[in-house]
């Protein structure tokens, strides 16, 4: 019996934990992508930190609650065109399988215009077209992209959250000031403004001053403290459904009564475990 | 000009033929056609997924192949009937076909369509070439997402209008309307 239900609790944890990938698991996907191109794979890590930093923290089964799922979170339209399967389907893939349709999709967007004219500027609203502006452009759609370009400006298109291509570049980075658009596109007047990235100036984001600084990368902190987390809610339990085990040997609990007393300690542990891995 | 050739057909039949069958107020949902995605129930008719197949082949047949055959497609069809006339409006995506844009993808990102070109075409074909209209909302591959296209004709202003519903409410970017003269 206490072999089952830690059997049960191993497995249990296994499954969520699988669900969550590393900075260095997204670029290693993106290098082993066959579709990726060979300007994705140059910038494989930013590509990671765009999924860590913005999209879903790296969980592969991460959905918005409106459009769009996994690590990369991948509009269900282009999930319909690139991955050929549903959106539950699409987030129960492997990292590489939903990776590989979204450099499908990115290559193609990469050929685009509006991708080959932000390149061409070089700057754009006094800030250095890098990788990162790229990939916003690209993962906000390059028609939303274009009328950003059109406009001139960062605040040329936001979504309806506020969100502009400059501040998920931002993001990205890991230099966000945490304001939506008004932190990256108000700096487009003064020129100057906090966040921006000036040219000539070299930018090192908030993920890479943290792995320098601790030898240890953010998204690899986090799943080693959601798996002490997650161990030590399971220990707990585990010592609670081993003093039931005394008492139902001794004759003092009836077998239904364990039953019911392990039933609701394996839901327990699934919620913790379910909660811990959302953090 | 291409819409202009499919227009005058519309308005000149139309002139003839004073009633409309179509109720003007009357939306209706332009189906869905599904093609090599298995488990993907279609609401199109057989005839329409024809006249899809026929009105989008060149893009039907540039399909990228995968390792289990051509890409998925989508179409979306509607049309307008007067008498023996009729007019057909069709979308169509798959993968990298340039007939649609990629949609926003992103944690921010809430919308599900995507802006495609509209072909407007006369059926049967008449050899006039069809009018490819940019800008179009189009959603597929959601039904269970309470969203769709739909469109209606008024006879009287000889206009037909579409509306995109997404997540049950309607998109006023989204809204276009075609006058038919």
């Amino acid at each position: 019996m206490k072999k089952s239900v830690a059997l049960l609790l191993w497995i249990a944890s296994g499954v969520v934990l699988a669900a969550m990938v590393s900075a260095a698991d997204i670029a290693a996907a993106i290098q082993n992508s066959p579709s990726a191109s060979t300007w994705l794979k140059q910038n494989a890590q930013a590509v990671a930190q765009l999924a860590i930093n913005v999209e879903s923290g790296g969980n592969t089964t991460a959905f918005n609650g409106s459009c769009c799922y996994g690590v990369l979170q991948m509009n269900r339209t282009n999930i319909a065109r690139y991955a050929n399967v549903t959106p539950e389907q699409y987030q129960q893939l492997s990292l590489q399988e939903q990776v590989n349709a979204w450099t499908q999709l990115t290559s193609k967007a990469m050929q685009s215009t509006a991708v080959t004219n932000l390149l061409a500027l070089g700057t754009f609203d006094g800030r250095t077209v890098d990788g990162n502006l790229v990939l916003a452009c690209v993962q906000l759609g390059i028609g939303n992209c274009q009328t950003m370009i059109n406009s001139g400006k960062c605040s040329g298109f936001a979504d309806r959250n506020g969100t502009t291509i400059c501040s998920m570049a931002d993001k990205i980075a890991g230099t966000n000031t945490g304001g939506s658009s008004g932190g990256s596109t108000g700096g487009s007047g003064a020129g100057a403004g906090g966040s921006m990235d000036t040219p000539g100036r070299a930018s090192v984001s908030m993920a890479e001053a943290f792995a320098q600084g601790s030898g240890m990368e953010m998204s690899v902190l986090k799943r080693n403290l959601q798996i002490i987390g997650i161990s030590a809610v399971a220990l707990i339990l585990a010592a609670g459904l081993s003093g039931m085990w005394q008492m139902f040997s001794m004759g003092r609990m009836s077998t239904a009564d364990l039953k019911l007393r392990t039933i609701q300690a394996c839901i327990l542990l699934s919620i913790a475990v379910a909660m811990i891995s959302w953090l | 000009m291409k819409v202009a050739v499919v227009a005058l057909a519309m308005a000149s039949s139309f002139a003839v033929h004073a009633q409309s069958l179509d109720a003007p107020g009357a939306w209706k949902v332009m189906h869905e056609a599904v093609f090599d995605r298995p488990g993907m129930p279609s609401t199109a008719t057989q005839e329409e997924r024809d006249i899809v197949k026929f009105l989008w082949a060149r893009e039907f047949a540039a399909r990228e192949q995968t390792h289990t055959g051509p890409m998925s497609a989508y179409a979306l069809v509607g049309d307008v009937r007067e008498g023996t006339k009729r007019i057909v409006f069709s979308m169509f995506a798959s993968g990298d076909d340039p007939s649609c844009d990629a949609a926003p993808n992103g944690a921010d990102a809430n919308d599900i369509f995507v802006r495609c070109r509209m072909r407007v075409s006369s059926w049967p074909p008449s050899g006039a070439p069809a009018a490819a209209l940019p800008g179009y909302c189009m959603i597929f591959a959601a039904s269970e997402t309470n969203s769709r296209i739909e469109y209606r004709y008024d006879s009287g202003s000889q206009t037909v209008q579409f509306r995109t519903i997404q997540f049950g409410k309607v998109v006023p970017n989204c809204s276009r309307s075609l006058k038919l003269d």
